[in-house]
């Protein structure tokens, strides 16, 4: 009579197991492997793309990502998960198809030289690119989503090193400028009123270079190092501007004691600026 | 009746048996860990509270203070723990955590002294192995699932030591800067090169000036945990130094092209060593320096 118990015991066990596993369709591990397999050619042919150089490489690069992605998400879309999975797995194949939207919008930012635009795609690729993978990780992916990680990395900092060359370029000319300007005024005498009317005269050139540096497109991922100096330069002009006003109200006192935190503003920022590559902006400007 | 029953009877009560048996075990017989852990936690939660007390200190007597608390506080409480009966199969853990919190009050008593006598070096140092000594004893005491007793320490211990280490780089600040000010003066006594000729002159007088001054800024006891940023700093500096004597052979050579291309390369480097200097409170040492 223990025989029937045991063989009862039996299906029940098999049936938890089934439910466990989510019932019908290929088992997680058979699918997770067709998933990948199906993905591996494309993370390998995004990964193949030489580092850009120029806006046009970048264009060409974004155009094989975007496609390639595409071509992920059409196979992935044809393939059949189990009925437990289908909800996760088709959240995974959408943050990947989501990829390919900012890696199209690279390609078109890039066609039109837009640094700008550039930098705003790029910063958008890169954080799909991180949903995807924290998704297809989740779902016990290794390529699909997952590999696009590192797959982008040569795209992605070739285009921050474009974007770069342009945002130091650019920035260094303007800092030129602005140093010619201020080279110009003529140096303050011993007075107090002197001094007001120097500081005057190069507050308005350094409040509006540095208004002008931050209107420029920031390199995607150096948004950290350019908030920075950006922040520095601010500390800087908001000494000038007191300085300003302690030469304007006759506080000679005040106007010394200014002055050496001007200096050690000045450091700060010359060391923020050399550090990025900045030299005419920074100490071999000053 | 039949033997059927019985022996299910005396199955079930020798599993019974053997389960209870089982669990004894695993408790270790006598007392079980969860009232030893509650046991020696209670036993600890007052001197924890009584070191939270400690006022976070700001110069050397009252860290010398703080310290002599910690010492005679972890005393009590390894003491404590010590005369609380552990569960048999864990009396070498229990052991282990006993030993390493009473391991504690050496560094806190050398501490004390070293402070007592404004003695930096030796408070930096007696400092740093408090703080191991108090980290071993917080892992120890929470591997064995204690939270009270070891871990306890890190917070209020920490924040003695926190306010030590502001004591240590206030002094570090001051010596530094004094012997900085010194150095300016120093340097500002040297008559101003007009030629490449003189600027060698300048400079054979001025790089023994400034190796020196960084010389004895290394010599100062560093604030415990400041190492990195004043490694870095002093770092910085000997490549202005390593520089400047570039500069002064160049100037000796009478190389004016690479005089002025040498002097180019400095600038940033020396940016980057005052900028340094500044943000450690340096300021003498840095932008305001004559180095």
């Amino acid at each position: 009579m223990r025989a029937p118990v045991t063989i009862l015991l039996s299906s029940v066990a098999l049936a938890a197991a089934l439910t466990a596993c989510g019932g019908g369709g290929p088992s997680k591990a058979t699918f997770v492997t067709k998933a990948d397999g199906s993905c591996a050619a494309g993370n390998a042919a995004i990964a193949g793309v030489t580092k850009p150089t120029n806006p046009t490489q970048i264009g060409a690069g974004a155009a094989t990502a975007a496609s390639t992605i595409d071509g992920q998400v059409s196979a992935l879309r044809a393939l059949k998960p189990r009925g437990s999975d289908t909800q996760q797995f088709a959240g995974v194949v959408s943050a990947i198809a989501d990829v390919s939207g900012p890696a199209k919008a690279l390609q078109d930012a890039a066609g039109k030289n837009d640094d700008a635009a550039i930098g705003k795609a790029a910063v958008d690729l890169q954080s799909k690119v991180d949903t995807a993978a924290t998704q297809g990780q989740a779902f016990g992916l290794t390529q699909c989503g997952v590999g696009l990680k590192p797959a982008v990395g040569n795209l992605f900092d070739g285009t921050k090193s474009v974007v770069k060359a342009g945002f130091v370029t650019k920035a260094e000319a303007l800092c030129r400028a602005a140093n010619t300007k201020i080279n110009a005024i003529a140096t303050p005498g011993s007075t107090l009123a002197s001094v007001s009317k120097y500081f005057d005269a190069v507050m308005v050139i350094s409040n509006k270079l540095a208004a002008d540096l931050k209107a420029l497109p920031t390199p995607p991922g150096d948004e950290g190092a350019v908030n920075e100096f950006n922040a520095a330069f601010d500390a800087l002009n908001a000494k000038g501007k007191d300085t300003a006003a302690a030469a304007k109200a006759n506080n000679a006192k005040l106007v010394v004691a200014l002055s050496d935190e001007l200096d050690v503003a000045g450091t700060a920022l010359n060391a923020k600026l050399d550090a990025y590559g900045l030299k005419v902006c920074g100490t071999t400007g000053s | 009746m039949s033997a059927v029953p019985t022996l299910k009877r005396l199955t079930a009560t020798g599993a019974a048996a053997v389960a209870l048996a089982a669990a004894l075990t695993a408790c270790g017989g006598g007392v079980s860990k969860p009232s030893f852990v509650a046991k020696a936690d209670g036993a600890c939660a007052a001197g924890n509270g009584a070191l939270a007390g400690v006022t976070k200190p700001t110069n050397q007597p009252e860290l010398a203070t703080a310290a002599g608390t910690i010492a005679s506080t972890v005393d009590a409480q390894a003491a404590a723990l010590g005369a609380i009966k552990a569960p048999k199969a864990d009396k070498a853990l229990v052991a282990g955590v006993v030993a390493a919190l009473a391991a504690v009050p050496g560094p806190a008593r050398a501490l004390q002294e070293a402070a007592g006598k404004t003695d930096d070096a030796a408070t930096g140092q007696a400092a740093s192995d408090l703080r191991g000594k108090v980290d071993a004893a917080a892992v120890q005491a929470k591997a064995y699932g204690l939270n009270g007793c070891g871990a306890g320490l890190q917070a209020p211990i920490g924040t003695i030591l926190d306010g030590g280490r502001t004591v240590l780089k206030a002094a570090f600040v001051a010596k530094a800067e004094s012997l900085c000010t010194t150095a300016n003066r120093k340097a500002d006594a040297l008559a101003s090169p007009t030629s490449l000729a003189t600027e060698a002159k300048y400079m054979a007088a001025y790089v023994p000036i400034e190796e020196k001054l960084f010389n004895d800024i290394k010599a100062l006891p560093k604030p415990p945990g400041d190492e990195s940023p004043v490694s870095d700093m002093l770092a910085a500096q000997d490549q202005v130094i390593a520089k400047d004597k570039e500069i002064l052979a160049a100037a000796q050579k009478g190389n004016n092209s690479l005089f002025g291309r040498l002097n180019d390369e400095e600038a940033p480097l020396i940016t980057a060593a005052n900028s340094k200097f500044d943000a450690y409170g340096l300021r003498a040492c840095g932008t305001l320096s004559d180095f």
